[in-house]
């Protein structure tokens, strides 16, 4: 795949951006997705100005930097974020990282009613990644990595980074969902905060969801709601945990599973699982399209397409890791210190992937 | 200071080549604040002296009038004009004529209205095209900037249509104008047309007794609008058209020919003042067709007041060949499509009545029983009942007798709906 920074939609109405990690300022490779109102055309291709998103002449969409984030670190590991068909801008943010052999996946969805939204998930997704890769070093020891103290540091981080004044808009706090994992290739390791969510899915069809949403429907669930009734209310996407200044108390969600077979580690938001939402049927969906032979990058753009194509009512995020299975598992770096030596099939195209110690 | 925001409610997707787009827009406004609060307020309260008036009608018009003048606050511009074959002035300002017919509140001149108001006597004509006229003259030599009225008439305008036209365009867009009918010898659909092109109500006072409690609340309802005056602006994309824009509640009212173009894309509809209120507005647009898949805003509807726009509701549209996604209706516009045909129905159906084509008025009345029901207007349902009787089958056939105040009631009452339940 040739990455470029901005590729033109077929209808000229949105941007493309693709996020490919720099090699030499980025020995653990990470990327972190564009902040939102970067440089945002102001005219539009039929020659009218944009005003509040849309074109004030043919009506078109304001091509935003976000619309369609590619983040690609190699053929195993990559995510999508799109900005769906309905629902203008993408609130959505997401990111992969290689923590020098363990990798992770992170996931946040901007909650629209709130201003700034858009630009605290990104901030999230951002402190989330910086905080991993900075927590490497803690880890270039002979014991296995505490994953989960790590993901709570970086869970600490995100919630800053979301609250943090840089982000408020007028009125109302923005606030967003969060979710991340990270894999070993061995075991998976995840922590949550609202409905984005973890899914591990095997070559063979077989899928499970690691993480419970924080959600109206899932509480009405839980209470004994059969799960059609719950899912047909109106409260049903009501999230009752998130990032965010106004936030409540931010539950401590995790789960760890082993790896039993090869397969993929899917950490998405509810744009995509709204259309997939049962495990098996997911691992069904990555089945169909073709999982086992696809690269990240690849998968996540099928699942987003499969999402729009059902009527992409919401942003959808996919970020992708490819999982071995056990076995050759144990040749896995888990537990080496890890790599300074970067890959070499990649190329820096994108903006500013600023990295922290960069 | 006032805030307008806005919510839409439409099914975005359309199917391949369809160029149709209907949205419901609902807009609110608050921390409207309170009438002169941008400029200096005017009320004329025109009350029928004809001769029809005497009796209890002009003893509850005094009364009514009193309490709309105790209503009004100090600092208001105000007049009192007096209908009959001509417009008097029953109370203002006795030197320069109309064009300086207006004094202001304060506890003398209050008093002084009061005096002139109890003394008015019923004998002449009706000539409502006139006492308009001589309204519209006050205000636009008068200094105020939100400019209301208040009308109350109990028969059938006596002048010529074009009379009556000539009057009603003297005071469209000067001032906005409530209009009241009182007994049952007056005619709705007549009174109906002025009220709406005066962005006013129309409501029939069937007991003269509830009469000074609706012109009390009529001028605390006209106190309360901080906004003076706004327009809904209309974009459509360069090849579109607007196809009909009516409010849709609390009342209908089709505002589709009284766009004024602003520009190329961008038609302004007069809305009058606003209070603390939500009103919902059903937009159809016609748009260019665009490519499978494409994402396009085909109408924004915006809130205008005093030349910016203070809201922004942006219709988008998306085409898609996935007919579970463009075969779904929006049940707002499924309920105001309902209830902007049950008004019709009930307005057809008393003409047809009226006029007495009884065949015509069964079937319509028919159908307004229906759509009544179907889209949950009880109020609609029970004043058709006094009109009709409707048998368990659903069949409807007119009462023999009807209490003509019960017919009017219905009719004027036609254009009120129910929002849709949440």
């Amino acid at each position: 795949m040739a990455p470029s920074e901005s590729v033109d939609d077929p209808d000229g109405a949105s941007s493309r951006t693709t996020l490919i990690a720099h090699p030499e300022d980025n020995p653990t490779q990470s990327v972190s997705p564009p902040a939102a109102g970067g440089d945002r055309p102001t005219t539009c291709t039929c020659g009218g100005r944009f005003e509040g998103g849309w074109c004030d002449t043919c009506g078109a969409p304001q091509p935003d930097e976000r619309d369609h984030v590619v983040v690609s670190i190699s053929p195993t590991l990559g995510s999508v974020s799109d900005r769906g068909v309905v629902h203008y801008p993408n609130e959505d943010a997401g990111t992969v990282a290689d923590l020098g052999g363990p990798v992770a996946c992170i996931v946040a969805d901007g909650v629209s009613s709130a201003e700034g939204s858009q630009a605290a998930s990104g901030a999230a997704v951002a402190a989330t990644c910086a905080a991993l890769v900075e927590g490497r070093s803690e880890r270039a020891g002979p014991e296995p990595p505490d994953w989960f103290a790590a993901l709570r540091r970086s869970r600490s981080a995100a919630a800053a980074a979301a609250s943090s004044p840089e982000v408020r808009g007028e009125g109302e706090a923005p606030s967003c969902t969060w979710v991340a994992a990270v894999t070993d290739g061995a075991e998976v390791w995840t922590a949550w905060v609202g409905d984005s969510r973890t899914y591990l899915v095997d070559d063979d069809g077989h899928g499970r969801c690691l993480s419970t949403d924080h959600s109206w429907a899932a509480e009405a669930i839980a209470a004994g709601t059969s799960r059609d009734d719950a899912m047909a209310d109106r409260r049903a996407h009501m999230i009752t945990a998130w990032l965010g200044a106004d936030a409540p108390e931010i539950p401590d969600a995790t789960a760890r599973v082993a790896v039993e077979s090869p397969g993929w580690l899917l950490v998405v938001s509810d744009g995509l699982w709204n259309y997939c939402d049962a495990a098996d049927d997911l691992a069904g969906l990555v089945a169909r399209l073709g999982g086992p032979n696809l690269d990240a990058v690849a998968l996540a753009e099928a699942l987003v397409g499969y999402a729009n194509a059902a009527g992409g009512a919401d942003n959808i995020t996919v970020a992708a890791a490819r999982l071995s299975g056990p076995g050759p598992s144990d040749t896995l770096p888990t537990d080496t210190p890890p790599t300074d030596t970067p890959p070499t099939d990649v190329t820096h195209v994108a903006g500013d992937p600023t990295l922290p110690g960069a | 200071m006032a805030t307008f925001t806005s919510a839409v409610f439409q099914n975005e997707f359309l199917t391949e080549g369809a160029d149709q787009v209907q949205a419901v827009v609902e807009v609110t406004c608050a921390d409207a604040g309170k009438a002169g609060d941008q400029g200096a307020v005017g009320e004329i309260i025109i009350v029928d002296s004809s001769g029809s008036m005497e009796g209890d009608r002009i003893a509850a018009a005094r009364l009514a009038a009193v309490a709309a003048l105790e209503e009004i606050p100090d600092g208001t511009w105000f007049a009192v004009i007096t209908g009959t074959n001509e417009a008097r002035l029953a109370y203002g300002n006795p030197e320069g004529g109309w064009a300086q017919a207006m004094v202001q509140m304060t506890a003398a001149t209050r008093e002084a209205a009061i005096t002139a108001v109890r003394g008015l006597w019923a004998g002449g004509g009706t000539a409502i095209g006139q006492w308009l006229n001589a309204a519209a003259y006050i205000f636009v030599n008068s200094p105020v900037v939100q400019r209301h009225a208040l009308l109350l008439t109990d028969g059938k305008n006596g002048e010529a249509d074009s009379v009556l036209a000539k009057g009603v365009n003297a005071a469209t867009g000067v001032f906005q104008c409530d209009c009241r009918g009182v007994g049952a010898d007056w005619n709705v659909p007549e009174l109906r047309r002025i009220a709406e092109t005066l962005l006013g109500s129309v409501e029939l006072i069937s007991d003269p007794k509830d009469m000074a409690e609706d012109f009390r609340s009529v001028m605390r309802a006209a106190a309360s609008r901080g906004v003076p005056d706004a327009s809904l602006r209309v974009w459509v994309p360069v090849g579109g058209d607007v196809v009909f824009v009516r409010q849709v509640s609390p009342t209908v009212e089709d505002l589709t020919a009284r766009g004024v173009a602003v520009d190329q894309v961008n038609h302004d509809y007069p809305t009058g003042a606003w209070g603390d209120e939500t009103r919902e507005y059903h937009v159809g647009v016609r748009v260019p067709v665009q490519p499978l898949g494409t994402t396009r805003a085909v109408a924004r509807a915006k809130v205008v007041v005093a030349g910016t726009p203070v809201s922004d509701a942006v219709i988008t549209a998306t085409w898609s060949d996935d007919a579970t996604l463009t075969t779904r209706i929006a049940p707002e516009i499924a309920h105001y499509t309902g209830q902007t045909a049950l008004a019709a129905a009930i307005q057809e159906g008393l003409a047809a009545r009226a006029a007495g084509d009884d065949a015509s008025a069964t079937v319509k009345l028919g159908e307004a029983v229906r759509l009544a029901a179907e889209t949950g207007n009880d109020d609609a349902t029970n004043r058709l009942r006094k009109v009709v009787d409707i048998e368990e089958s659903g069949t409807v056939r007119l009462k023999k007798k009807v209490d003509e105040l019960d017919a009017m009631d219905l009719d004027t009452s036609s254009t009120k709906t129910t929002r849709v339940k949440k």
